[in-house]
């Protein structure tokens, strides 16, 4: 959706899009000039407003808490396909991969 | 969705807009499933907080909602999506996508961890090959002494090993770059040889030094003399004292093996009494003769 109707269903004004794009929050694509946003954006947005309408977070506090969330994705999805790939591993190498991976935890007592 | 706002906020029907608020935002930073991206359950449940919230936080509804006019449902939210639905559904097209997470484990350069340092500089997939395992007999002197040897891989060419001078049983010997090929121009693993010393017929290595049982005569033993003893290094000559004992012990320093730091070991030689072969007439008159052997005790430390 364009840059009108973004704001309009966010209920936002362009000051403070502008102040979420620069601080790099979203990264809107760009068509024939202008501002182009996905429906990842818009949830990503959803969760900008959560966090600064409703539960009293500041700007550093979104910037932080954005940086932490995209890292911790990054970790799900590549923990994600670690386990793709060790569950088409043979009978063999399975069992051993999750022979090793309940002594770590009974190290680490979890 | 009819149950009680105030129920579900965990405030009671007279709390101020500021207790609400704070009610709100500690189960929110608890339910909100962007904050909880793992936990498929809190969604519901922060779509019932956040229409409780809305309800509440707003004095004119607040109001009404009291008086009975309305109930929660005029609250219900509209389907949403999270951010954390799109977020897991690709690494590769999204744009958000960032890996700060595990740029530190691509610093080793086995296989597992460049894959993770791949991802995280986004550059092309390189690692070093595997090393190889094997391990090899070695005679007790050539490991004292070093030696130069040949391996033979089993699918591989035969390799110049060279086996340092006092090289222990269980150590490993290192040949860069004779493992598997790397990948994607990456170095070559290593071929690592576990070097086994084959035990010697009486010398025993302890560490650096060298022990050993000599045996001498009786002869020797009682008048002391020069003896030849061998050594790893080759043979030399000891002079024992006169009444030399078994279990007499000698020290050869600097004989035994050579230190890893420069410098060598010890040799510690026992010795040990022997009787001749066969048994000699005149050795036996003697002994009936020699009325002072029938004194000694040398049990008597043992008690009894």
């Amino acid at each position: 959706m364009d840059d009108l109707e973004f704001r309009r269903f966010l209920k936002i004004d362009v000051r403070a899009l502008d102040v979420w794009v620069e601080q790099g929050w979203l990264l809107p694509q760009t068509r024939d000039g202008a501002r182009d946003f996905r429906d990842t954006d818009v949830a990503r947005a959803q969760l900008i407003l959560d966090l600064t309408r409703n539960m009293g977070v500041n700007d550093a506090g979104v910037d932080l808490i954005m940086d932490l969330i995209d890292q911790i994705h990054g970790l799900r999805g590549t923990l994600r396909e670690m386990l793709a790939a060790m569950e088409e591993q043979d009978e063999e190498v399975k069992r051993r991969l999750r022979g090793k991976l309940d002594e770590l935890c009974g190290i680490h007592g979890l | 969705m009819s149950r009680d706002p105030y129920e579900l906020l965990g405030v009671k029907k007279d709390a101020t807009q500021k207790e609400i608020q704070s009610a709100f935002r500690k189960l929110a930073k608890k339910l909100h499933p962007d904050l909880n991206p793992g936990d498929k359950k809190t969604e519901e449940r922060f779509k019932e907080i956040s229409a409780a919230y809305e309800l509440l936080s707003d004095q004119e509804k607040r109001g009404r909602f009291d008086r009975g006019e309305i109930d929660m449902s005029g609250a219900e939210q509209a389907q949403r999506h999270y951010y954390r639905d799109y977020a897991s559904a690709a690494n590769a097209g999204n744009p958000y996508h960032n890996s700060a997470g595990f740029a530190d484990f691509g610093d080793s350069d086995d296989i597992f961890s460049s894959f993770f340092s791949r991802r995280a500089r986004g550059g092309e997939f390189r690692a070093q090959g595997q090393d190889r395992h094997y391990s090899m007999e070695v005679d007790f002197l050539d490991a004292v002494n070093g030696t130069k040897t040949q391996i033979r891989l089993p699918d591989g060419p035969a390799l110049d090993l060279q086996v340092p001078p006092g090289t222990r049983d269980g150590q490993t010997l290192r040949l860069r770059g004779k493992g598997e090929p790397g990948i994607g121009g990456g170095r070559s693993g290593d071929a690592l040889v576990e070097i086994r010393v084959r035990a010697h017929r009486f010398y025993v290595r302890d560490g650096d030094d060298i022990r050993f049982d000599l045996p001498i005569t009786l002869r020797e033993a009682v008048l002391g003399g020069k003896v030849r003893a061998p050594t790893p290094s080759g043979p030399v000559n000891l002079t024992l004292p006169p009444h030399s004992n078994t279990g007499k012990v000698l020290r050869l320093k600097g004989k035994g093996v050579a230190k890893k730091g420069g410098g060598a070991g010890d040799i510690y030689i026992s010795l040990k009494i022997v009787l001749p072969d066969a048994p000699d007439l005149h050795l036996s008159e003697f002994m009936t003769g020699w009325t002072a052997g029938e004194q000694q005790d040398p049990r008597k430390s043992m008690g009894e």
